[in-house]
């Protein structure tokens, strides 16, 4: 690649080709290259908002090595197909703190959207909509995450997840203590 | 590549492999934003015994606990969760049997707003809010 070779003409050429395309081309960690339209990248992520309007998107693919190519691909497929629908990422996250968020329930292609997905494929997601800032697509995310806690117990709920219990015998007895303990702590 | 991306190797790039991804290990943020879709009950019934991770966020987050319906789960669970919330609680509604005394409701609320209680044995003498200091 030809990384620090092209810093004179050839990269003033590349950066104003950059800023007349409408598409932005982001590169998982594992180096495989996804197009995505720069409208819908910089209304939804506010962290690709902030790189395109810094002008730090590489024309030859930006860097993201935090994401796998699943997740970006999952990622990028939510910003091309659905853009259309969803408010601002900047606009949400300006006007609500977490506490008074009126959430939106995820709408019917949102919920398919992540229902296809494998427990993996869904942290991964999870994860890189937190890393991205993408409000929505975390909230929709977080939603099928709290649905899959819903109803369960404890241990059903480390079933599903895959999770080991790390408590000792005696931390459960003192966490069920909490709760008999409060009964009289007034 | 970067040395730094070298300590994610292990859960990335493996697609097709079995459940590798470590749910405790999610960001705070998320988990903050996952547990407040679940009603506070819901939360001191499952996700909070869950793990250490888990509940470590469920216990410092008083956002979790502003607006409380615990349904018919017993006092113990009322006032942890009331606890919880370290004052911040502006909304509780509970139904149970008992008699017992709502105190805890004047002191660990200060900032209530919305109270509903349904349940005709409930002492509603406990409620009366001592005269101001």
């Amino acid at each position: 690649m030809e990384v620090d070779k092209g810093k004179g003409e050839a990269e003033e050429t590349r950066k104003v080709a950059e800023a007349d395309r409408d598409t932005v081309t982001l590169k998982s960690s594992d180096g495989k290259l996804f197009e995505v339209s720069k409208e819908a990248a910089a209304r939804l992520s506010t962290v690709l908002a902030g790189m395109i309007a810094g002008g730090s998107i590489d024309d030859n693919g930006t860097d993201l090595k935090q994401i796998g190519s699943e997740a970006l691909e999952n990622v990028v497929d939510y910003c091309n197909k659905h853009a259309n629908s969803i408010p601002s990422a900047a606009l949400i996250s300006s006007s609500i703190s977490f506490n008074t968020a009126p959430f939106k329930e995820p709408e019917e292609w949102e919920r398919k959207f992540v229902d296809r997905l494998s427990h993996d494929a869904l942290f991964d997601l999870v994860e890189a909509a937190n890393f991205l800032g993408m409000e929505r697509l975390l909230d929709v995310t977080c939603h099928k995450i709290s649905e899959m806690m819903k109803g369960k117990s404890p241990d059903q709920i480390r079933e599903v997840f895959n999770i080991k219990n790390d408590y000792t015998k005696e931390e459960l007895e003192e966490i069920r203590q909490e709760l008999a303990w409060a009964f009289y702590d007034d | 590549m970067p040395s730094s991306s070298a300590h994610r190797h292990h859960k990335k790039l493996r697609p097709s492999a079995p459940a590798t991804r470590d749910w405790t290990t999610l960001p705070r943020d998320v988990l903050l934003t996952v547990f407040l879709k679940l009603e506070p009950r819901e939360i001191l019934r499952g996700a909070d015994h869950v793990c250490e991770a888990w509940r470590h966020v469920t216990l410092r987050e008083p956002v979790l606990w502003r607006h409380i319906d615990m349904g018919r789960a017993d006092l113990s669970q009322c006032c942890a969760a009331m606890r919880r919330g370290a004052g911040q609680c502006e909304s509780f509604a509970a139904c149970w049997d008992s008699n017992a005394s709502l105190r805890f409701l004047v002191k660990g609320a200060p900032s209530l707003k919305s109270l509903h209680l349904c349940d005709a044995n409930t002492s509603f003498a406990a409620l009366q809010v001592p005269p101001e200091a």
